[in-house]
């Protein structure tokens, strides 16, 4: 099997809208600045992937069609993933798989987002649940992620003052991230002010909707070798995993996992560091660009990920901890998902700002030698998980 | 070391229904689930990871895969989901294990058109606002404009275009033991010239799966089709930059799946998914099975050899019908392709798979008895 290696990496700055370009173009702004990182042009690339979540928040079904002859890709293999909020890393981990297979060498993944394209996000988000039980609850990604804060907060003793400086922090690391949508400075107080849409959830609390485009151009090991290129970042392990659909299930008894806690991206991420080598993850990774689209979320992926023991997270960033500047892992270094949401390409950009970061290419949020990084990703409800492993070498990671 | 060789070894497809309503999506995918397991003899613990294809707005859906995770199994287990064609869950699935990536995989499709209102409305909103959809392009419309642009260029004349619809539906009747369903399989409605309704593929609900395993967890008990080839390609989008007469997506598939066109020409069986009556003949062609502009003289003379479960034109299972076709061609090699089996059992078989408007992308596979090196 081959090593496998992210040679160019593309981002638009993210907004709220675009009105001056068509989905397809902006999926093209995104690959033309990856072939130009990476020195290629899209006649280069093998085979082509393409993220794009639900197709109603672009207004288009199966969008990726449509922008097959604006990106150049025409006669060449194309997949198309969709793991919700995860599709973007899943979407990386499928190029990875690609050029693991041995039958490609070079390939490109390459997405854009238009959320508010759709008149209203949240109403295409809400038909998400099953028609006939859970969805007159009424569910909906707030009301669903709200239950796991009430959760998380009653089991471990955390406040909505420790949700707030999860926003505190992250929007101090976003403004220093030319990309990220969200970048002024906020505070506790003022997080703690903003309107209140499904308790504990303000709406400080939660990500934007954003608009633009990412992509990333990966190559073999004997590509890169061969091109001579010494600024590769290395996938060093990927993993999946999957949590039941039915919130009533991560309660109670017979519960498969408990909504408090992120049970199945933890089994994703351990998967991903078993492959990498990683087994001490507080002194081994680096940077972690971990998916988290509401403050409370952020709180239990930091746990999952092993950088803090379950109900810990929240007491270490009170104390300072996984913020630019403080010792160990680092935590969305870039302002994260909280501050950045184009859902078809978020995961995707976690591992762009993963790879950043250990390429030693993140300007004004860049992490002091940062050699290892982890990357996840989440879909649906709270159900879809992905986790990768990057370094910036192939030797042992200590 | 080098890239395993990977097999089917195991797969189910339920009975077409015209109109499942009483069984959920969930339920009939549960059930073929299950089924493909117990035709591999393994269970659910032995698979490493699940591949699947979707079809969100043709079921209603925003996001189907949440809903179905369960029913296909994947709840704490590795879950991918490909969204442009029910057949990429095939391709992931081999890149998957051609990767390291695990040792078997489960890939699972479903069609269930009769899930959602509208089926037509699905197909308007996958046309681009601006110029597609507002000409009303669907992928009937499509198939409208790559049959008239076939005939202008070759004639197909109206008795090769019934004949090929009567000898796909007699072997869809031979196959599934009964009438064809849907009631517009005889009917001269006009759709899209020069298609009447008879000549579109009809809709059923079907759901699919298979088992793809690398060659050290082949088991004895298990009859395998080996993987022998493999190519997906898309065309260009825009209809009008396009030569509509030829597939040209699945011409590119099918080249990379094998090279050789004589060793297509050769094999033993072949399932086709089809655009339409006149569609058929450009497919046959973009395979290779006949030159340019012959399909339509060619494709009659090679029944039963080309779709014997007579495709999908009689019985059309939405997004799921190229992947379907993949399950059957790798059934003839088995040996599993029930009263429509080849005698002798064919040694190598090849499936086509095409998606999107007039075939803009497509997926060509090839099956062989004995494992061999994949080109």
């Amino acid at each position: 099997m081959s090593n496998v290696g992210i040679i160019g990496i593309g981002q638009t700055k993210f907004v709220t809208r675009r009105t001056d370009v068509t989905y397809p173009e902006l999926v093209r702004e995104g690959t033309d600045a990856a072939l130009w990182d990476a020195g290629l042009s899209m006649a280069d690339m093998e085979a082509v992937i393409i993220p794009l979540a639900p197709d109603a928040l672009i207004g288009v079904g199966n969008g990726e069609r449509w922008v097959v002859d604006t990106i150049g890709a025409t006669g060449k293999p194309l997949l198309r993933i969709n793991t919700g909020g995860a599709t973007g890393g899943t979407a990386v981990q499928a190029g990875y798989t690609h050029i693991a297979s041995g039958m490609f060498d070079v390939v490109i993944v390459a997405g854009a987002d238009r959320v508010s394209e759709s008149a209203s996000a949240q109403s295409v988000l809400n038909k998400m649940w099953d028609v006939a039980y859970e969805r007159r609850f009424p569910l909906n990604t707030i009301t669903m992620l709200a239950l796991s804060a009430q959760r998380y907060n009653r089991r471990y003793g955390a406040t909505e003052t420790d949700m707030a400086r999860v926003t505190v922090k992250n929007r101090e690391h976003a403004a220093r991230n030319p990309y990220a949508h969200l970048r002024d400075p906020i505070t506790i107080d003022e997080v703690l002010d903003t309107r209140m849409l499904s308790w504990p959830l303000k709406l400080g609390d939660l990500c934007p909707s954003s608009t633009g485009a990412a992509s990333i151009v990966l190559a073999s090991e004997d590509f890169i070798r061969r091109t001579g290129r010494n600024d590769a970042v290395w996938i060093r392990g990927v993993g999946q995993s999957t949590e039941t659909f039915w919130m009533g299930d991560r309660v109670g008894p017979k519960a498969t996992g408990d909504h408090a806690d992120a049970a199945e991206l933890g089994r994703a991420i351990h998967m991903a560091y078993e492959r990498a080598g990683v087994r001490d993850p507080r002194t081994q990774i680096d940077v972690a660009e971990l998916y988290a689209p509401f403050s409370s979320v952020e709180l239990h992926v930091i746990e999952a990920a092993g950088l803090a023991e379950k109900g810990e997270s929240f007491g270490m960033i009170r104390d300072g901890a996984f913020a630019l500047g403080a010792d160990g892992p680092i935590v969305n270094p870039s302002g994260g998902t909280l501050c950045t949401n184009p859902i078809a390409v978020t995961g995707l950009v976690r591992i762009a700002e993963a790879a950043l970061q250990v390429g030693g290419k993140a300007g004004g949020r860049q992490v002091p030698d940062a050699n290892v990084a982890l990357a996840t990703a989440i879909g649906g409800d709270h159900q879809f998980y992905s986790a990768t492993v990057l370094a910036n070498h192939l030797e042992e990671i200590s | 070391m080098g890239q395993p060789a990977v097999a089917v070894v195991g797969g189910y497809r339920t009975p077409p229904r015209g109109n499942l309503d009483n069984q959920q999506l969930e339920e009939m995918v549960f059930e073929t689930t299950r089924r493909t397991l117990t035709d591999a003899a393994l269970s659910l613990d032995d698979i490493d990871a699940i591949v699947i294809g979707v079809a969100d707005q043709a079921h209603g859906r925003v996001i189907e895969s949440m809903v179905l995770a369960g029913a296909v199994g994947a709840v704490g287990r590795d879950l991918t989901t490909l969204a442009s064609g029910s057949e990429h869950a095939f391709v992931y699935a081999y890149l998957r294990l051609l990767s390291g990536q695990g040792r078997r995989i489960l890939a699972v499709a479903w069609g269930k058109p009769s899930e959602g209102k509208d089926p037509l409305h699905a197909e308007r909103v996958g046309a681009e606002p601006f110029i597609m959809r507002q000409l009303g392009i669907t992928e009937r419309a499509a198939a409208g404009l790559q049959a008239s642009s076939y005939q202008a260029r070759h004639g197909a004349s109206p008795a090769e275009v019934e004949a090929l619809r009567a000898a796909r539906e007699s072997q869809a009747k031979l196959a599934h033991g009964g009438e064809v369903l849907g009631s517009d399989h005889s009917s001269d409605e006009l759709v899209a010239w020069p298609l009447r309704a008879g000549d579109l593929p009809q809709l059923c609900d079907m759901a699919a799966a298979m088992v793809l395993s690398v060659e050290d967890a082949v088991a004895d008990e298990q009859v395998p089709a080996w993987i022998t080839g493999i190519g997906w390609a898309t065309d260009a989008y825009d209809l009008g930059v396009r030569d509509l007469s030829r597939l040209k997506a699945l011409e590119i598939a099918a080249r990379r799946a094998q090279p050789d066109v004589a060793l297509r020409r050769s094999v033993d069986v072949v399932e086709v998914q089809e655009l339409s009556t006149v569609g058929a003949f450009a497919a046959y062609e973009a395979i290779g099975l006949a030159g340019l502009g012959e399909g339509h003289i060619a494709a009659l003379a090679d029944a039963p050899r080309v779709n014997p479960s007579g495709g999908n034109l009689p019985l059309h299972p939405g997004a799921a019908a190229g992947f379907i076709r993949f399950l059957e061609a790798a059934a003839q090699v088995r040996g599993r392709a029930g009263p429509v089996q080849l005698t002798p059992r064919p040694s190598s078989s090849l499936g086509a798979a095409v998606n999107g408007f007039a075939g803009q992308g497509a997926t060509v596979v090839t099956f062989n008895s004995e494992r061999k090196a994949v080109p």
